[in-house]
């Protein structure tokens, strides 16, 4: 009798004792696409929950203010991208990196090959239609570089139907996801990487809170191995990932989402992830994207390369 | 003189002292800055991107002005067709709900394929959002006519267009005017919709100053574009009060 | 001699509706020119809707209705004074007198004279300027009067004009309506709840019954030509009145 009173006692405790997984939402700032793949991954393939981590992927679209929900504690983590990352915390956002996807930016501007573009600077010095979203630091970057006389800058409105309708037009795209689009309807894209131009921020970074990453550092490490587990589980195979993001995300069938999976393996690994591991950052990769974006104005202040990334 | 007191002082007391505490709160950080910028951030957006702002709010107030002049005749001259024959009022009228229903964010970007970018694809999608308000308090005022003033017409057998110009249309004044006043809202939010694609004006302001996270000149030019609105409704009010000032209880001040 | 004011031919008229209400089953009268007919009896017994079919706003369900069959269309002016007096409130009063001929295609100058001298006859010529809202129901429906008036109609059909009114004024304008037909000799019908009303107003009176959808009165007025506030205490006009009040309760029974 006294030995059962005793083990309903211990396991009472050790109930107490073993942590609940922490509960992690990661806000995403578009629609489940193979940038994202390894996220997903890793969370079918319980990369995550081994580690004691319950994480709640939620899908955005236009315009999620990821950094807004992050520092307003609405989520924990959010994906956003470098230079996103330098304009929040000169607005006094206090959120920081702790994983990259991209070590080269997939942001890219498609033109119709009959143009016969053959490197990026082609597009500005030729006349035609550029339809990109203005607001971005890029934008800024290539006005200051090529010049914007010859072209005229209209809005993006998302998807490929503006490029479809206007042989002149160029739009931006991402490489693993429009192009392949473009493709399927019958055009002939020609894409040139905004990476070309000396404009290469880190790409789907991973933010939290200062105060979080402060309060949880062994949680972003965990985080952060159970990502890396899951990108190279991704790279080596997209197919479950990808079954389950199409399943979300109706708007791109399965031979886009394998053909986009393809296309970015080369983004995602570098010299450096072979070094260091995937979603490594540099310092100076840091410090050379917020003297660019000091230089164009774009932010007033920026602070020590360091204090941007974990 | 009290009632004017009343009328124009209390808003602007309200006004002040809930931008002092808006102010005050985001100061403590009891308001996250990033946000909710504090008014005087605003303030200074309104200053410094004066000409940025102003030249886009001009841009934005003509496409208004077109769209909703559009509207006015558009609205009223489908709401007679409408009237004067019941053929074409069941064909047609299931079809005039489709201005009122559809979410013309979804069909803003077909509108710039179709129209081009800048003021034509903003004037469409200002009309499309705000036509049938007209044509619904037209429609409604034209049947409104007294049945024996009708009877009086047909008494003297005015012809059909005696009947519209003289009994039918002043009939409907009060009821244009409601809808006129309706529809300057809506051309004034259609327009800005239409121009986060169209890529002119105050809304493409917006759309970029969300872009580069300056929520300080999003506000700045919200503020400018609700002005606008109210400027359009305060005109519209001018124009209902002059019209119907001698006649109609809503203006004469009747109890 | 040609008679100014229209003859009214009613034959076999009736009026029923989809609903199965008939209130008229078969009425016919005549009337002679320039006569003042009265129009009494029991509510939905069917006098509104005779006058207007008289005024061919409505259209009787059988039978026939003729109105000054010896005259050219032309010469056929019709005026309708409604219970209300529907006034169009955005029109100054001149120009709501001015309206019938406005239609009728009369230039401005002439509608202004026309419309003045309307206006003179029922006492109203120095609010000319006035919009309807700021006037009292009394002068509202002298208004309508004075447009019902100002193309100077051979026949003139009224419908309860007075009865939203006080009773001075009601007798004001009874006495006016008397001496503005007296000059004209314009045919008159008058609808109307009040018996003392139609007393005194009329030259003959028409009672409708309700029960059976027909005439079922039809007398001369004994009282003399000329009617004034005097006639009123005459003892034949309260015989009159008693009479009528009797024959009403009868319908009623």
């Amino acid at each position: 009798m006294n030995k059962q009173i005793l083990i309903f006692f211990i396991s009472l405790l050790s109930f107490n004792l073993v942590a609940a997984p922490t509960k992690v939402r990661l806000a995403l700032n578009w629609k489940a696409e193979p940038e994202f793949g390894g996220f997903y991954e890793a969370l079918q393939k319980g990369f995550y929950q081994k580690r004691g981590i319950e994480l709640e992927i939620l899908p955005g679209g236009v315009g999620t203010p990821v950094i807004q929900m992050v520092e307003g504690k609405k989520v924990e983590m959010g994906i956003s991208n470098a230079d996103e990352v330098i304009l929040g915390r000169s607005r006094g956002a206090e959120v920081v990196s702790i994983f990259t996807v991209f070590q080269t930016s997939p942001m890219a501007l498609l033109t119709h090959a009959e143009r016969g573009f053959k490197e990026l600077k082609d597009v500005f010095e030729n006349p035609g239609t550029v339809a990109a979203e203005r607001g971005l630091p890029y934008i800024r970057f290539c006005e200051k570089k090529y010049g914007f006389k010859k072209v005229k800058i209209v809005p993006f409105l998302g998807g490929i139907s503006q490029f479809l309708s206007d042989k002149n037009l160029t739009q931006q795209g991402f490489i693993a996801a429009e192009p392949i689009l473009a493709r399927k309807q019958g055009a002939q894209p020609r894409t040139f990487l905004i990476a070309d131009s000396g404009y290469n921020p880190y790409f789907t970074v991973v933010v939290v809170r200062n105060e979080f990453a402060d309060k949880n550092s062994q949680l972003i490490k965990d985080f952060v191995s159970a990502t890396q587990e899951g990108w190279k589980s991704y790279l080596q195979d997209p197919t479950e990932a990808n079954k389950k993001m199409a399943a979300l995300n109706p708007t791109m069938d399965p031979e886009t989402f394998r053909e986009g999976a393809k296309t970015q393996a080369s983004l995602i690994q570098n010299a450096e992830t072979e070094k260091h591991g995937l979603g490594f950052q540099s310092k100076e990769r840091w410090k050379v994207l917020a003297d660019q974006l000091l230089e164009l104005k774009v932010v007033t202040k920026v602070f020590p390369a360091e204090t941007y990334f974990r | 003189m009290k009632v004017k007191f009343q009328k124009l002082g209390l808003p602007l007391i309200a006004f002040f002292v809930i931008t002092a505490l808006w102010e005050l709160a985001v100061k403590v950080k009891w308001i996250n800055p990033f946000i909710l910028p504090e008014p005087s951030q605003i303030l200074d957006s309104l200053i410094n991107d004066k000409a940025e702002l102003w030249s886009a709010l001009g841009i934005t107030a003509l496409s208004v002005g077109i769209s909703f002049l559009m509207s006015v005749v558009v609205g009223i001259g489908a709401a007679i067709l409408l009237f004067t024959s019941e053929t074409v009022l069941f064909a047609f009228y299931p079809y005039t709900i489709f201005f009122q229903t559809v979410p013309i964010i979804a069909i803003a970007p077909l509108l710039v394929i179709w129209f081009g970018y800048g003021i034509p694809a903003v004037v469409a999608s200002g009309f499309i959002v705000s036509v049938f308000p007209v044509i619904a308090s037209t429609l409604t005022g034209l049947m409104s006519a007294d049945p024996a003033l009708r009877d009086l017409f047909r008494l003297y057998r005015a012809t059909r267009l005696q009947a519209m110009v003289k009994l039918y249309l002043p009939s409907s004044l009060p009821f244009i005017m409601n809808g006129l006043r309706i529809c300057g809202g809506l051309a004034v939010i259609g327009a800005i919709v239409g121009e986060f694609l169209g890529g002119v004006g105050i809304g493409s302001i917006i759309d970029v100053a969300r872009a580069q996270q300056r929520i300080d000149k999003v506000f700045a030019a919200v503020l400018l574009a609700s002005l606008l609105g109210l400027l359009l409704i305060k005109g519209i009010d001018l124009v209902s009060f002059l019209l119907l000032r001698n006649w109609h209880p809503s203006e004469s001040g009747e109890e | 001699m040609i008679d100014f004011g229209l003859s009214v031919q009613v034959s076999q008229v009736v009026k029923s509706y989809d609903s199965g209400l008939s209130p008229l089953k078969g009425v016919s009268f005549s009337l002679e020119p320039g006569k003042f007919l009265a129009l009494i009896g029991p509510s939905g017994c069917g006098k509104t809707t005779l006058l207007k079919m008289i005024a061919h706003l409505r259209e009787p369900s059988s039978g026939e209705i003729k109105v000054g069959k010896e005259k050219t269309d032309k010469e056929r002016r019709v005026a309708y004074v409604f219970q209300d007096a529907y006034l169009l409130p955005w029109r100054k009063v001149l120009e709501n007198v001015t309206l019938p001929l406005e239609i009728l295609g009369a230039s401005k100058v002439e509608r202004e004279l026309k419309a003045r001298k309307a206006l003179e006859r029922v006492g109203l010529i120095d609010f000319e300027s006035y919009y309807p809202a700021n006037l009292s129901g009394g002068m509202k429906m002298r208004v309508s009067l004075a447009r019902s008036l100002v193309n100077n109609p051979n026949l003139l059909l009224l419908d309860e004009p007075f009865a939203a009114l006080d009773e001075v004024t009601r007798l004001r304008l009874d006495q006016d309506l008397r001496n503005l037909w007296a000059e004209s000799q314009m045919t008159v019908v008058f609808v109307t709840h009040s018996i003392s009303e139609a007393a005194f107003l009329s030259d003959r009176i028409i009672m409708l019954s309700t029960k059976t959808g027909k005439i079922q009165h039809d007398i001369i007025n004994p009282l003399p030509k000329n009617r004034t506030l005097e006639t009123r205490a005459l003892s034949e006009f309260s015989q009159l009145t008693q009479d009528l009040f009797l024959r009403f309760q009868e319908l009623e029974a």
